[in-house]
């Protein structure tokens, strides 16, 4: 094990054990007692908040904003593939050579979404107006994470430099914004819970009663 | 919370387009007012509702139920939609000059 | 404004008694992706960055970051944590109160699924805690508590009016010997009222009574407590929550009602049958059902009939966001229409997706922002005039009040009715 490695394994260490203590104080605190006699089911809810709901053909934030909801998936799906390089790497697990060129340039062009996210948010008054500086560098952390991997796949240098990065990723995590991955399952969950009893969530068949 | 100009004449309102102070009115304000929301001249009837309302309001301080204003002015229920497009509250209320009542009105 | 210290604590010191699982998880979820603009009415109205539901719900939830996390302690401004002083107060009774109908649209929207209207609702909890409730809505909840209806209607009032509804409906043909029961013990259905019938529009509450009659109903009215509303949903404050639905809770165990019905209204069969179990911490002994449901029940057993050919003109429903958003009546009245009215058209968005008409979560009783109650409603306005109906029905007092008005600052030309009218008129006797 290299001492990138060893910091690698720090940081992570670090920010794992800080999310999961956030996640299970969480899910540990207290919740009303709601003893209103429910309507709908929840555990098709919970299975539709994950779900059907996610659907962009359900959110306006999704369907009326195209570029920008396709930006940010396709900048998420580009931080998990991150970690999945990460892990490998990491690791030592062998992969075959060949896949490191295409993944590289797949994490390129998921980075110059997280860029175009970056800049939109930079320029537009909007956002500006909506924004801390936390949000810049939640940002900038993830987008360059992605580009470093790219540059160590397409290059083919050392790993030293990735470590370096990813480990101040896993550092902020807990202490900014960047903490929503420790919440998005939840918050979900909760207004599956909210929608469901209600009889809201999952829609109903619109065949009438 | 703002001005109102009908005909020249300035009336403080509140939000909803009720007088401020309650006390300025006279017969010449409510038809000023009756002209503003659309309900047009006043006739004899609306002046017996209007007259009642605000009797009713003087004494009471707040605005009679319904019936009560129907059965003062002699009409049945459905007229006082018709003489006051904006309903008993937002209409008939408002052009006597009242305050806003509570609730969903 | 200035605030003391101490009412500042009062709103801190809320803040951490509500804090739950469910809200500690709200406050940390919002990414400020700034996409939810498109799904509220303030803010496809006016544009303005303050309108912007992840704006509100950063109004809150900096207050938290400033007093619950580490990081609001030592790098606040970092991550936009703010302390509760004056202008951020300031701010919020602007926006919190008079910026937002709690309609729940931007939730339903939300990238993540942040509950918007629930974080809302708490900031409005937190300055109900510091006294800071908009004097007309406050003034509306008083009436409510002091006299046990919101419009302050004297008890000899709200039975005269009963009793001439009652001799009245003598006079339709078929209901001649219709009732509007009193205070009857042991009946199945508990009927509410929302204040505003009895005051000033009646006519609901005789086309519940011809619905009654017709499906042989045994119901009563309850002249000691009988609102259906629950304006402390709006102002925030609980404990005035609890104590207004304790009251009806304690009349329908008095009366040994089998069944609890709301009246047409959004918040307060909202707060009633989905917020109250919870406010009281108590799970009720009856059923509790909004009068849609009730209604759509009838018409599916059988027990009245309808004729929708009594009913021509071309109507459309609009779903108030409480009953339909956050209470899943969403089928029934369409579901009712259907039997009732012959040429029904939905208007769009609609269902959980509808557009608030405006007067929602309080704005109505706010002459304070009475201005952008009426600006706001031009998406309504708008939504109604491209189904081309001439009638539009919607169960909810507070829709209806706000719709007249509507009617006329954009001069729709159209009718605005309950949706017991509209059974009521397509009622066939037999």
């Amino acid at each position: 094990m290299t001492v990138w490695n060893a910091v690698l394994l720090t940081a992570f260490l670090i920010s794992a054990v800080s999310s999961l203590t956030l996640f299970l104080k969480t899910v540990a605190m207290r919740d009303d007692y709601d003893p209103s006699e429910p309507k709908g089911s929840i555990p098709p809810a919970v299975l539709y908040a994950y779900t059907g709901a996610m659907s962009p053909l359900k959110k306006e934030t999704a369907n009326r904003h195209w570029p920008t909801y396709t930006a940010g998936m396709l900048y998420h799906a580009g931080i998990f593939f991150s970690f999945f390089w990460l892990l490998i790497l990491a690791t030592g697990i062998g992969l075959p050579a060949v896949l490191n060129r295409p993944s590289g340039v797949l994490l390129a062009s998921t980075a110059l979404c997280g860029l175009a996210i970056l800049l939109k948010r930079a320029v537009s008054r909007k956002m500006r107006a909506l924004s801390h500086p936390d949000d810049y560098l939640s940002n900038i952390l993830s987008t360059g994470f992605q580009v470093v991997t790219a540059v160590t796949l397409l290059s083919g240098s050392g790993t030293a430099v990735l470590f370096f990065y990813a480990s101040l990723l896993f550092l902020y995590i807990p202490v900014s914004k960047l903490r929503h991955a420790v919440f998005f399952p939840l918050t979900r969950f909760y207004l599956a819970l909210h929608y469901g009893r209600r009889g809201v969530w999952p829609p109903p068949e619109r065949s009438g009663l | 919370m703002g001005t109102i100009i009908i005909d020249e004449r300035e009336f403080e309102v509140d939000g909803d387009g009720f007088l401020q102070d309650p006390h300025i009115w006279d017969k010449e304000v409510a038809q000023l007012l009756a002209s503003h929301d659309g309900t047009g001249e006043l006739n004899d009837v609306h002046w017996k509702v209007i007259n009642f309302i605000r009797e009713y309001w003087l004494e009471n301080d707040m605005a009679p139920m319904v019936r009560a204003l129907c059965q003062a002015a002699g009409i049945r229920l459905r007229e006082v939609y018709e003489l006051f497009p904006m309903g008993p509250a937002k209409g008939a209320c408002k052009i006597a000059g009242l305050p806003k009542p509570d609730g969903c009105v | 404004m200035t605030i003391s210290d101490e009412r500042k604590r009062q709103g801190l010191d809320l803040l951490s008694e509500k804090m739950t699982g469910k809200l500690r998880t709200h406050l940390n979820s919002c990414v400020h992706c700034g996409l939810c603009g498109e799904s509220c009415h303030y803010y496809l109205t006016y544009g303005e960055d303050k309108y912007l539901p992840g704006h509100k719900v950063d109004l809150i939830a900096g207050i938290y970051r400033r007093y619950h996390t580490l990081m609001g302690r030592v790098a606040p401004s970092w991550i936009g944590a703010h302390d509760l002083d004056d202008e951020r107060i300031d701010e919020m009774i602007d926006v919190i109160y008079g910026g937002c109908a709690m309609c729940g649209r931007c939730t339903l929207h939300c990238s993540v699924g942040v509950d918007i209207s629930f974080l809302v609702r708490t900031a409005r909890s937190m300055l109900a805690a510091m006294d800071l409730v908009p004097a007309s809505l406050q003034s509306t909840v008083d009436a409510a508590v002091t006299t046990g209806n919101n419009m302050g209607i004297p008890q000899k009032d709200l039975v005269d009016t009963l009793l001439w509804l009652e001799e009245d409906l003598h006079m339709e043909p078929g209901f001649e010997h219709a009732e509007i029961p009193l205070n009857r013990k042991g009946v199945n259905v508990l009927y509410t009222l929302n204040p505003r019938e009895p005051k000033f529009f009646p006519m609901s509450i005789s086309a519940m009574a011809m619905v009654f009659h017709a499906a042989d109903e045994s119901w009563t009215l309850s002249t000691d407590y009988y609102d259906v509303t629950n304006y402390a949903y709006y102002s925030g404050d609980d404990g005035i929550a609890a104590e207004l639905v304790q009251r009806l809770f304690n009349e329908a165990g008095k009366l040994e009602a089998k069944t609890l019905v709301l009246a047409e209204c959004g918040h307060g069969p909202r707060a009633i049958r989905w917020e109250g179990p919870r406010w009281i911490q108590t799970p009720y002994p009856f059923r509790a059902l909004t009068v849609v449901e009730l209604m759509a029940e009838y018409i599916r057993q059988g027990r009245i009939t309808l004729d929708p050919a009594k009913n021509r003109e071309t109507m459309t429903l609009h779903d108030p966001c409480n009953l339909a958003r956050d209470g899943g009546v969403i089928e029934e009245p369409r579901f009712i229409l259907k039997h009732a009215a012959a040429n029904f058209i939905e208007m769009t968005p609609n269902r959980e997706n509808n557009y608030c008409c405006g007067g929602g979560g309080g704005q109505l009783a706010m002459g304070e922002f009475a201005e952008r109650r009426l600006r706001v409603a031009e998406l309504k306005a708008d939504q109604i005039r491209r189904t081309g109906a001439k009638i539009v029905v919607t169960p909810c007092h507070n829709c209806i009040d706000q719709l007249m008005e509507v009617n006329k600052e954009y001069q729709l030309g159209v009718k605005i009715k309950t949706m017991a009218e509209v059974v009521a008129d397509a009622l066939v006797l037999r």
